[in-house]
């Protein structure tokens, strides 16, 4: 970019703390064609303004020097005009204050050490950040949307015809999609199919209903946009959302289809109960699972396994294998409701039988209390707490269970003619790939992130409930959490919404998610690559292949635009249209680093722009004190901070780095599930670097902090700047 | 040691058709025993009697003296997130004992089913006209004040003399109450030795029974007669002064009927006395307008709480509330209706409606929810003394 116009705001207390003509002469120094300043350039007559000039001028790219890029985005948005947001307000006036030993607010003009006044720095500062939007803009390219070579297909991929797969075909079908559905066994219905019948999925949720599953085949079937392959399984899923390639088994032949988005549903299967011997499984013939239970009152044969007789009392035993560390280690929230069906089943039979629940927690989800409130009712269901203790023969064919720890304050001792034992959900992708996926890094989802879910295929619920680590790739039912038939339903809708608006993304040439609006896309200049393959290893969504020789081979529409190849690459040979490690680069000389000896240190820090960004912006709103030492680039994600980044501020005299990025973990946070996680891994390379310099490696540290915690980001900063102040000053300063 | 479990659904619905219907709907979270003002720490109620209920362990809530010491003050009720109304539930549970506890179940049924309204009132007429014809030798004519009951023949026996009218109720009313008191002394005997058993008190502080009455019972009643659990009821706290009241009506209208057992069958004083100037009467009218106020103000106050849904009122109670109502009315009845010249005659119906109700509610002592004057009595004294035996126990 060329003709840079810089705009700086002197409202919101900037033009109190601030010498604008100075700012104004920093920004033209730094090669802005035009500088101009005002107040309330968010207001109608500011934008008006700026536009104004931008045709007067001729502008290219306008820097706007007022308030954060989180706030007025879509005031200061100028068609064809590269906009940079420099953060005068949140990141200068409105949180840096000279502090008097108690903590109070002193005047600018006192003195800061010796000879220099609080506002020589916090004018220091401002004269960075303005020079470093210049610089910024300088280095900046129009992004172009990513238009494949292949045609775009639009046609959704359904694993599974359970009532998940089932659903996610028939909206995407309205949705005017087409659709292939994929299903393991001979008939569609999956699960549900196999039932008796199951708790009404409307109101007033107290009744049973015939499964509502054979309603959903006949329309699928019925469907000309749905095309259903049964008896079939995936063989091979390869490409790139929008431009999969899927190998479809069926039989003896296989067949190619050409998808744009895959719902996965393949479902479950049970716990396998014969680790449950302890129960009395497979010992005891009148012990059995739900599974088989359901299997028994759907075949119309409510019977005592061991000799035909009727069932006149049946014991259910909740939890049976689950929420137990040698088991399954989840409660997978249907079973509750299930043993209450089922005792419903026996009370209907026969008004004189008894149906007993042993359970640690009655969890039954939701609006389904009422389903629980109504059977709780029948006199004949008997309910309390406990710890069943054993499980034996009793006598003529009976099994004797013992409860402890009742509601009742006795050992209980029930004989009954069947046992239940109400076990678990176990998600297919804990034991098969399923999506065998031609990817570089695996054929099925990221172990690590299977096993932070008990090999679920869910994500973390809040930011992304639906989106699996590879693009494109949609969990639903319970593959994705243990759920209901009611929650299935509701979550087939929502991946298939995820679907579709993936398929809308990539016709439109930008990202699919989280950053949707982005159309640029890292390009990589494979002459300097040196097939380190740390790219093709780190990137968290798999989105690069290799081929033989070991170089990359990319994958746009698999791209998330989160940097992390960028920030991997020892060569630098990664570059997106809008970031670039130049601009960076260029962004850290364009600040001014004052002489050895000057007395007071400089300090960079590179902050997560989805996480500890907005705390710092939080504590502005606060009025809290960071100290003024420190010049902030947000980054989009600590996953793209490039080692170079730390060499060039240390280069330039920078005293030490602060990474201030976002928690990862069990519980993460990270818009790109392990950006902060690898630069945190990365340490040691930095560590390597600084080595190479002769610098201590505490000068460059990494934080992690949540959104919400603000004390805490602004507390790492504090410590970090005192930190600091036992190390000699970069002896790099000046050169 | 493990109990063996084979509930009888029969003992659930038997439950809940004496008012415990909402029974099933508690789902054990403890609300109630935490907001109880009566409940203790020691024997915490009714949390767990709810899950006995639903369970069917009949044997278990028969032993179970904290199903008494429930007032049934409605706070559980209110704050039950569930609607299972516990409080309804242990009022049901205490009909279930009190049935269980005495012999001649089919009078229990008769008191607590509306059958009961049409055969109670004919039990009474058959047994006091037996006495009325034979003291009265033949029918007397009930249309006549002068042939009833101020007719008759008049008996001289051994030193007394009585006209035939005194010696009726005394032929009639002495076998209902020695009936009445051996039934009862037998039922708390059983329950006593019950509850020590449930509460395993161990042998060293098994007190004889003058021990208990001496130690505990002094303090039972003055308990009783200050009310002083009834008060701490939080939602339904109308309830504790309209019941001490009636209370005291009935220990006030119990002493002027000794008095005139005394004065008339053994001293020969005779009535009628002159309701102004008889001290006796002064008594007896004190006694009855404090039984008017007291169930006058059961009865609005049971209104507003039923509005409030903080407590129920069933059949048993409505009965029992009824009788006590009539029982006063037909005895103000009397004395005002044979002073009214005019009259007069009509004297021999209310004075025979009278004794039929004081016929049913004597025997409703034992059959009815009345018997809750013995029995929360006994449970009461149980109480003072287990705590007093943890107590020495912890020492």
């Amino acid at each position: 970019m060329q003709k840079i116009g810089v705009f700086i705001c002197t409202s919101c207390n900037i033009g109190e703390r601030l010498d604008i003509a100075e700012l104004e002469n920093a920004a033209k120094e730094q090669g802005a064609a035009v500088v101009y300043s005002r107040e309330a350039l968010c207001s109608k007559e500011g934008r008006a303004f700026i536009e104004q000039k931008i045709k007067e001028d001729g502008l290219e790219a306008v820097s706007i020097c007022a308030c954060s890029q989180r706030v007025n985005y879509d005031v200061f948005n100028f068609d064809n005009v590269a906009v940079d947001r420099t953060s005068l307000r949140e990141g200068v006036v409105w949180s840096r204050f000279p502090l008097g030993e108690e903590g109070e607010v002193l005047d600018d003009s006192a003195e800061y050490v010796e000879g220099v006044t609080f506002k020589d720095e916090l004018m220091a500062l401002a004269k960075d950040y303005v020079r470093m939007g210049v610089a910024k803009l300088q280095s900046y390219n129009f992004p172009q949307p990513y238009k494949p070579e292949e045609e775009i297909s639009k046609t959704i991929l359904v694993i599974g015809g359970g009532v998940a797969g089932l659903t996610a075909a028939l909206e995407a079908a309205k949705a005017g999609h087409d659709v292939v559905l994929v299903e393991k066994e001979k008939e569609l219905g999956g699960f549900v199919a196999k039932m008796k019948a199951h708790c009404e999925i409307k109101p007033p949720y107290k009744n049973i209903v015939p499964p509502i599953v054979n309603d959903l085949i006949s329309q699928v079937e019925s469907n000309d946009k749905i095309k259903v392959y049964k008896g079939a399984t995936v063989a091979q899923i390869s490409g790139a959302p929008g431009l999969f390639n899927v190998k479809i088994k069926q039989g003896g032949k296989e067949i190619e289809e050409k998808i744009g988005a895959i719902v996965l549903a393949a479902g479950f299967k049970p716990y396998d109960a014969s680790k449950l011997s302890d129960l009395g499984y497979g010992t005891i013939k009148n012990v059995v699972t739900n599974v088989q239970f359901e299997q028994m009152a759907k075949e119309d044969k409510l019977v005592r396994p061991s000799d035909g007789a009727p069932i006149k009392s049946v014991l259910f035993i909740q939890c049976a294998g689950q929420r137990d560390e040698n088991h399954l280690p989840y409660c997978s929230g249907f079973c509750c409701l299930a043993s209450l069906k089922q005792a419903k089943y026996i009370r209907e039979a026969d008004p004189e039988a008894k149906a007993f629940i042993i359970y640690d927690h009655m969890r039954t989800m939701g609006i389904f209390e009422n389903f629980y409130k109504t059977l709780q009712d029948d006199p004949g269901i008997f309910l309390t707490k406990g710890k069943v203790v054993s499980v034996s023969e009793g006598e003529n064919g009976k099994v004797k269970v013992v409860v402890d720890e009742t509601l009742l304050g006795e050992r209980l001792e029930i004989e009954v003619d069947v046992v239940v034992l109400a076990t678990g959900m176990v998600p297919v992708t804990a034991e098969e790939p399923v999506l065998n996926l031609e990817y570089r890094q695996g054929p099925g989802l990221p172990e690590e992130e299977l096993n932070l879910f008990y090999g679920y295929a869910d994500s973390n619920f809040i930011c992304f409930p639906y989106e699996t680590r590879r693009t494109g790739i949609y969990a639903a039912g319970a593959i994705h959490q243990p759920m209901t038939i009611q929650q299935a339903i509701e979550d087939a809708r929502g991946a298939t919404l995820k679907a579709i608006q993936c398929l809308v993304a990539i016709e439109e040439g930008h990202a699919v998610h989280p950053r949707t609006w982005d159309y640029a896309y890292p390009e990589f200049d494979l002459k300097m690559c040196t097939q380190c393959k740390r790219c093709t290893e780190e990137c968290p969504f798999g989105a690069l292949n290799e081929d033989e020789k070991g170089f990359p081979i990319q994958f746009v529409t698999r791209c998330r635009r989160c940097g992390t190849c960028f920030g991997a690459c020892p060569q630098r040979i990664i570059s997106f249209k809008d970031y670039s490690i130049d601009m960076i680069t260029n962004m850290i000389k364009a600040t001014e680093m004052p002489e050895q000896g000057y007395g007071l240190y400089r300090l960079m820090a590179f902050v997560c722009e989805n996480d500890a960004l907005p705390a710092l912006d939080m504590a502005a709103y606060q009025k809290k004190s960071l100290p003024v030492s420190f010049r902030i680039i947000p980054v989009r994600c600590l996953g793209s901070v490039n080692v170079s980044f730390v060499k060039d501020a240390m280069s330039k005299g920078y005293d030490g780095i602060l990474l201030l990025g976002c928690k990862f973990g069990e519980n993460y946070q990270c818009h790109f599930i392990k950006g902060s996680e690898l630069a945190n891994r990365r340490m040691e390379n930095v560590a390597e670097t600084l080595q190479q310099l002769a610098l201590e490696s505490e000068r460059v540290t990494l934080h992690t902090v949540a959104i919400d915690e603000v004390d805490e980001a602004v507390n790492k900063m504090k410590e970090f700047n005192e930190e600091i102040k036992g190390f000699e000053e970069n002896p790099f300063k000046g050169w | 040691m493990a109990i063996k479990v084979d509930p009888n659904l029969n003992v659930i619905k038997e439950i809940q058709e004496v008012g415990g219907d909402t029974l099933k709907k508690c789902y054990q979270c403890a609300t109630c025993a935490t907001v109880c003002p009566l409940s203790s720490d020691e024997a915490p109620f009714p949390r767990k009697q709810m899950i006995l209920a639903q369970w069917g362990f009949k044997d278990k809530l028969l032993n179970d003296p904290a199903v008494w010491l429930c007032h049934q003050c409605g706070d559980c009720s209110k704050y039950c997130p569930r609607g299972a109304n516990p409080g309804d539930v242990m009022a049901a549970l205490r009909l279930l004992v009190i049935k269980e506890a005495v012999p001649f179940k089919f009078l229990h049924t008769f008191y607590n089913r509306p059958l009961g309204l049409i055969v109670l009132p004919l039990i009474a007429l058959f047994f006091i006209f037996l006495g009325m014809i034979a003291t009265f030798q033949g029918m007397p004519n009930l249309f006549d004040a002068n042939s009833f009951p101020y007719g008759g023949p008049h008996y001289d026996i051994w030193i007394f003399h009585l006209p035939a009218r005194v010696l009726m109720i005394d032929v009639v009313f002495l076998p209902l109450a020695a009936f009445v008191v051996i039934i009862l002394f037998s039922a708390i005997n059983r329950m006593w030795n019950a509850y020590v058993e449930t509460y395993k008190i161990p042998q060293a502080y098994r007190y004889g029974m003058w021990t208990i009455l001496k130690t505990y019972f002094i303090p039972a009643i003055s308990e009783i007669l200050s009310h002083s659990r009834f008060v701490k009821c939080n939602a339904n706290n109308w309830r504790a002064n309209p019941h001490k009241f009636l209370l005291y009506s009935f220990i006030i209208l119990a002493l002027t009927t000794a008095i005139v057992f005394v004065m008339a069958d053994i001293l020969g004083f005779h009535t009628p006395w002159n309701p102004l100037t008889h001290p006796v009467k002064w008594l007896g009218n004190i006694g009855g307008i404090l039984l008017l106020y007291g169930i006058i103000d059961i009865m609005v106050g049971r209104s507003q709480a039923e509005a409030e849904k903080s407590l129920r009122t069933s059949y048993p109670d409505s009965f029992l509330i009824y009788l006590i109502l009539f029982l006063g009315l037909t005895g103000f009845g009397i004395e005002i209706i044979r002073s009214i010249p005019g009259l007069k005659n009509i004297t021999s119906l209310v004075y025979l409606a009278h004794l039929v109700i004081v016929f049913m509610l004597f025997l409703g002592v034992v059959y009815s929810k009345f018997a809750h004057l013995a029995f929360r009595t006994t449970a009461v004294v149980f109480d003072l003394y287990f705590k007093d035996v943890v107590q020495k126990m912890s020492k």
